[in-house]
Order: C-alpha cells, then structure tokens, then sequence
C-alpha cells in the first residue's frame, strides 16, 4: 500500500474509532460521574461536550495509526475492519443517543 | 459575544447544517444511483465534508451561548426537547466523525482503483480491496445522512420551542 492510501485509511479507521469512542465515553460519563437534573443547574464553566468530543478525537487518534500500521501489513483486512467499525460506530451512537443521551 | 453575534451564527449554523445535510442525501444518493462515477462521487463527498465540517465549527462556537442562556431554562419549560437536543450533539458528531471517516474510505478506494487500473497483474486484489474500501465508505456515507437529518430535525423542533 501507498504512504497517502496508508495516511487516508488511517485517517478513515481514527474517524470511525472517534465515534465508537464518544458513544462509550458518554456511557461512562453517565455512569461514573452523574451530573445534576439540568433544569437546576444555572450554568456550567466547564462544556462536557468540548471535553468528550475532544476526548473522542484523542482515541481516535489511537485508532488512526492503528488502522494505518494495519494497512501496511494487512490492507484488505483494514478494510473489512473498517467497515465494521463503521457498523459498530453506528449501533453504538444510536443505543446511546436514545438509552443514555 | 454580543446578541446579535449569537442570532447570526445561529442562523448561519442552522443553513450550514442543512447545506450538510443536503450534501450527506446526494452523496449517499450517488453512491446507490452512480457508484462507478468514482471521481465524480468523490468530489460530491469533499464538498459535503467541508460543509460537514463548517456546520460543526460553527455548532461549536455556539455551544457555550447555549449552556449558558439556553440549555437550563429548555430543560424547565420542556425537558423532552432538552433531551432531544442533547441527543441531537451526540449524533451531529457521529454525523461528522463518520462523514469524514466516509470520505477518506472513498479516497483511498480512488486511488487504490486507480493503481489497480495501471498494475494488470495485481488488478484482482487491489479491486477487492478498492470494493471493500467503497463499502465501508459507502456505510460511512449513509449513517452520516440518517445521523445528520436526525440531528438537523431535532434541532428544527427544539427551535420551534426555544431559540438563541
């Protein structure tokens, strides 16, 4: 495989894993650190969305050169992973937007 | 920010997500109608991806006005439409995280379609593996859309109720 194939499937697969990863990091945000009922709370400094979606980037991050040492080794089987890590992505965005938004 | 800087960057956030949301459709519709137009495909997914990203930036810049004026008097006068808002932020970045994830899976399906046509003798493996990278991207694509007029719809019904 080709360095910019290598650098764009990376790329591909630490998109997918920033995904999968947000929907796990708001699980465990919902589980380990309950916030209070926002119809009370007045105001917050701190934007738990910038930290998660910043946080989900980071694990992405790990997803990228994960998926990019794969394609250099293995190309067809970073595609299928791809793939389905896109489904996974997907199904776990969902079941936590409705069960845990 | 002043007033009129949020009215205005709320409004240019709802066009640009729609702009997105209208790009997320075409593509996901080329890819059913006209998958061998790969260039052509690829191009559509580009132009979707900037918006994607354009709508996200702004959305971005918005969300510190929204936790601050709007989020807590939303969740006393209608909480499930807080809710659905908060569920509309989770599936606008899957949205784009996957859009994103689309459009580099068609890239390099481009360009390994493109090796495959030039090297003949490797041309079965590099096609199995330019379909398998249209596939995932292909999937990218559409989870995109379905996320992004899910979160475009819930933003449209929460604005119904409560606005910046």
């Amino acid at each position: 495989m080709r360095k910019l194939e290598q650098v764009a499937l990376g790329l591909a697969g630490g998109s997918a894993t920033a995904a999968l990863a947000y929907a796990f990091l708001r699980v465990a945000e919902r589980a380990l650190l309950p916030e209070a009922n926002p119809a009370i709370l007045i105001g917050v400094e701190r934007s738990a969305f910038a930290f998660r979606a910043l946080s989900a980037l980071y694990f992405g991050g790990f997803g990228a050169f994960g998926f990019a040492a794969l394609a250099l080794a293995r190309p067809l089987v970073a595609a299928r992973l791809l793939r389905a890590a896109v489904g996974l992505a997907a199904v776990a965005l969902v079941a936590q937007a409705a069960l845990a938004p | 920010m002043s007033e009129d800087a949020i009215h205005l960057l709320a409004r240019e956030h709802a066009l640009a997500s729609w702009a997105a949301v209208a790009g997320l459709l075409a593509t996901a519709w080329m890819m059913a109608a006209r998958p061998h137009r790969r260039e052509l495909v690829l191009a559509v997914s580009a132009s979707t991806a900037v918006a994607l990203a354009i709508s996200g930036a702004l959305g971005s810049m918005l969300e510190g006005a929204y936790r601050a004026r709007l989020r807590q008097p939303l969740f006393t006068r209608a909480p499930k439409l807080g809710w659905l808002f908060e569920r509309k932020e989770h599936l606008a970045f899957g949205a784009i995280a996957l859009g994103f994830c689309g459009l580099s899976s068609l890239l390099v399906a481009a360009l390994v379609a493109s090796r495959a046509r030039r090297a003949a003798k490797e041309r079965e493996a590099l096609e199995a593996l330019a379909e398998e990278l249209a596939r995932a991207g292909r999937l990218g694509w559409v989870v995109s859309a379905l996320l992004g007029v899910a979160a475009a719809v819930a933003s449209a019904l929460v604005a119904r109720e409560a606005r910046l």
